[in-house]
């Protein structure tokens, strides 16, 4: 693939008045990212792999691919988002996009390792016990970009908000009040109105 | 709800949302009617199941430093438009002692020639191997990026990287005329066609 200067041109062109230089990676929307990317800034590929490495991962492995096999559908989605990088004409729409190649590259890769198994075992041979034919349900997929934005919100809102709903909503059992009153040293009659404070934000931040 | 809103405080609704406090009858009759409240309370409370189901994991470290990689392998091997561009000049060449672009396939000893940009200078040296040339090089400069490099003629072309010490080679080379681009991180150095044979 070839970052095509012309389709540089024409594509930059169709986001004008996007400001990108300097840019905050944390802070920085995708478009901002994927125009970054696209003027050579390899600060913003690593941010936009940062971003989206955890949704991209969970594609294949929610469809019961193992590690290996999730490895080899993640590193293609990437090489494959580098080589359209030009052709994303709705940056805002990445993380559809990635959630959408992860899951034909995982389908291949699933239809590949039947047509395999078939092979191998003939068609006499007792039926290959293998992962579930639909197991990328839409909703399935739906649920896992709401998580990716949620927990992208989360990123960007400040360290004490961070702290406090990852606490709260992120463990698999909720520590007592106590416990995280003194962890994040304030007293636990405040953690009730800190909370709804930094909901409030996250939801900003949702567009909610 | 107080005398300065008729609508249910929005911490109240975080804690209504996580099921901490029961809900009053006032609030009960409220949320009933008041479709602001009671959508900013389910609002709450499916983002807050998104975060609670979400047990998605991190790819393994492994993973992400490949991908994160992609972009440096792939500017390198295909050079993006945006890499700085920039002919080589040649200043020495050993057989004329002055820029010179041919090569006569009689000469038998080894030739040098420098090609220099204002930040690094390229020594390659030519010498016969058989009916055919071989042509090794080194980047100079002040350090060595890594990169590679592209021989490339209109019948014959090749590639080869740059060791630690930016250095390149290539063996077998028919006659023809050819081009060294070297590209590293951030510049795709060219050098003038050079004619061998």
């Amino acid at each position: 693939m070839r970052f095509a200067e012309n389709t540089l041109k024409n594509l930059s062109s169709s986001f004008t008045g996007v400001q990108v230089d300097p840019i905050n990676y944390m802070q920085a929307t995708d478009k901002e990212l994927v125009m970054s990317c696209r003027q050579g800034n390899e600060s913003s590929w690593q941010a936009l792999v940062d971003r989206y490495q955890r949704l991209v991962y969970a594609v294949p492995r929610r469809a019961g691919l193992n590690e290996d096999q999730a490895g080899e559908v993640f590193q293609e989605v990437f090489v494959t988002l580098f080589e359209k990088m030009n052709e994303i004409t709705q940056p805002d729409r990445l993380h559809a996009w990635l959630v959408t190649t992860a899951r034909r590259k995982t389908w291949r890769l699933l239809s590949k390792e039947r047509s395999h198994q078939s092979i191998q075992t003939g068609e006499d041979d007792e039926p290959l016990v293998v992962v579930d034919d639909s197991p990328l349900p839409d909703e399935a997929l739906v649920r896992l970009e709401e998580q990716h934005r949620v927990r992208t919100a989360l990123a960007s809102l400040d360290d004490r908000c961070q702290q406090l709903l990852t606490m709260l909503y992120y463990q698999t059992e909720t520590p007592p009040y106590s416990e995280i009153a003194a962890m994040l040293g304030m007293p636990e009659g405040s953690i009730g109105p800190t909370r709804a404070r930094c909901f409030k934000k996250l939801l900003k931040l949702l567009g909610k | 709800m107080n005398i300065f809103s008729p609508h249910i405080p929005f911490s109240e609704l975080t804690a209504l949302a996580e099921k901490q406090s029961e809900t009053s009858p006032e609030a009960t009759a409220h949320l009933a009617f008041c479709s602001e409240c009671s959508s900013q309370l389910q609002l709450i409370r499916q983002t807050i199941g998104f975060m609670r189901s979400d047990t998605a994991e991190d790819a393994p470290a492994e993973f992400i430093q490949q991908a994160k990689s992609v972009f440096r392998r792939k500017v390198v091997a295909h050079g993006p438009s945006l890499l700085q561009v920039i002919i080589a000049s040649l200043t020495f060449d050993s057989l004329t002692n002055a820029p010179a672009f041919g090569l006569r396939s009689q000469t038998t000893a080894g030739r040098q020639l420098i090609y220099s940009t204002e930040t690094a200078d390229i020594d390659v040296r030519v010498s016969p191997e058989n009916d055919q040339w071989q042509i090794a090089g080194q980047l100079l400069g002040e350090d060595c990026p890594g990169g590679d490099v592209e021989l490339e003629g209109d019948d014959f072309s090749a590639s080869a990287e740059l060791n630690e010490l930016c250095e390149f080679s290539f063996g077998s080379v028919p006659a023809g005329a050819y081009k060294i681009s070297i590209r590293t991180t951030d510049q795709l150095i060219q050098t003038p066609r050079l004619e061998l044979g």
